[in-house]
């Protein structure tokens, strides 16, 4: 907690200094928007839910993203992330847990633009999260089976995400963005039936492109 | 020797502990875990305990695990070998501040280890509760 906050307080710091403008450029710089997406690779925190449910969306590993980005400078840009993971559980069929995360946040770039080369960022943002645990059930009323029946919960949580990773120029108006993200969630405790922190790293690799 | 049936009354930790579970086959014994009830579970609807049972083959170390759907302690009952026989229990839904637990997926798991003959049996059953 204190790495995450100690991170959002210099990436705060980086997003007021970089307000003034330094010589840096985005190749997508003069944009009003970005649209960006991607996919990563899903590494949960949860010891538990590493080891019962795998990441699974059609078939694949993965989770994607995406989103609108609206810079403030050639610096600095606010990206509204969407992200959505399905991981399926490894012990029983027919059950999964899909998670659809809302994550307004700021990236601001670490060095300066020079053309065909990359350059850091880091970024942070807060996350909404809503996970949905879908699974069949025996139904039953006095402990005889009566039939199997669709069960399924929402399960409501927010967080910190702490993003670092390369941008590297394609064309004057896109950029290939590879990074890594670190999602904490904090609410929705397990003592109280939650499912706890159900957080964790993304490695990805997505694509943005200014208009 | 055939035990009477005991009633389990499980306890909310107030600091829950990790696990993990795997669901297993009980082939080869007769320990068992029988299904849950009432399933869904709606504590608008009247209910107010979720019910199990269950049965062990031999004189077993036997260790009943409430979980959420990633596989987190919620509560346990545990202290005990237990005789062969059949175990009805119950478990009241309720978070260690005394109010309902959140309306979800849950596991209740029976683990039944038998120092003697080094097996282990372990299975598990989802419930549903629908409402706090």
């Amino acid at each position: 907690m204190n790495l995450i906050r100690a991170a959002c307080i210099s990436l705060l710091i980086l997003t007021i200094s970089n307000a003034d403008g330094f010589a840096q450029r985005d190749s997508t710089s003069g944009a009003t928007a970005y649209l960006f997406g991607g996919i990563s690779g899903f590494i949960p925190f949860k010891q538990s839910y590493s080891l019962n449910y795998s990441t699974s969306l059609g078939g694949l590993p993965i989770e994607v993203y995406g989103g609108l980005g609206f810079p403030l400078n050639e610096n600095t840009w606010f990206p509204l992330t969407v992200r959505y993971t399905r991981r399926t559980a490894k012990f029983v069929s027919n059950m999964d847990i899909r998670t659809l995360t809302i994550e307004p946040g700021v990236r601001v770039f670490l060095e300066k633009y020079q053309e065909k080369e990359l350059r850091f960022y880091g970024g942070a943002s807060v996350i909404l999260a809503r996970s949905t645990v879908a699974a069949i059930i025996d139904a039953s009323q006095d402990g005889t089976i009566i039939g199997q029946q669709q069960a399924q919960h929402d399960y409501l949580n927010f967080g910190l995400g702490v993003d670092l990773g390369l941008s590297y120029p394609v064309t004057t108006s896109s950029v290939i963005d590879g990074g890594v993200h670190l999602g904490i969630l904090l609410a929705n405790p397990v003592s109280t039936g939650g499912l706890g922190n159900i957080g964790g790293v993304s490695i990805g690799v997505g694509y943005r492109i200014g208009f | 020797m055939q035990s009477e049936p005991q009633h389990l009354k499980l306890q909310v930790p107030a600091k829950p502990i990790k696990s993990v579970f795997h669901l297993e086959g009980g082939t080869g014994t007769v320990d068992s875990l029988y299904p849950i009830y009432p399933n869904p579970f709606s504590r608008s609807s009247g209910d107010t305990s979720v019910l199990f049972r269950f049965s062990i083959k031999v004189r077993s170390n036997t260790i009943v695990l409430i979980q959420n759907p990633i596989g987190d302690e919620i509560a346990k009952f545990t202290d005990t070998t237990l005789d062969p026989g059949v175990y009805p229990g119950s478990w009241q839904p309720v978070a260690s501040n005394g109010l309902g637990l959140h309306p979800g997926l849950y596991f209740i798991t029976l683990r039944v280890n038998d120092s003697t003959l080094q097996t282990g049996y372990i299975n598990s059953r989802l419930f549903d509760i629908t409402d706090n």
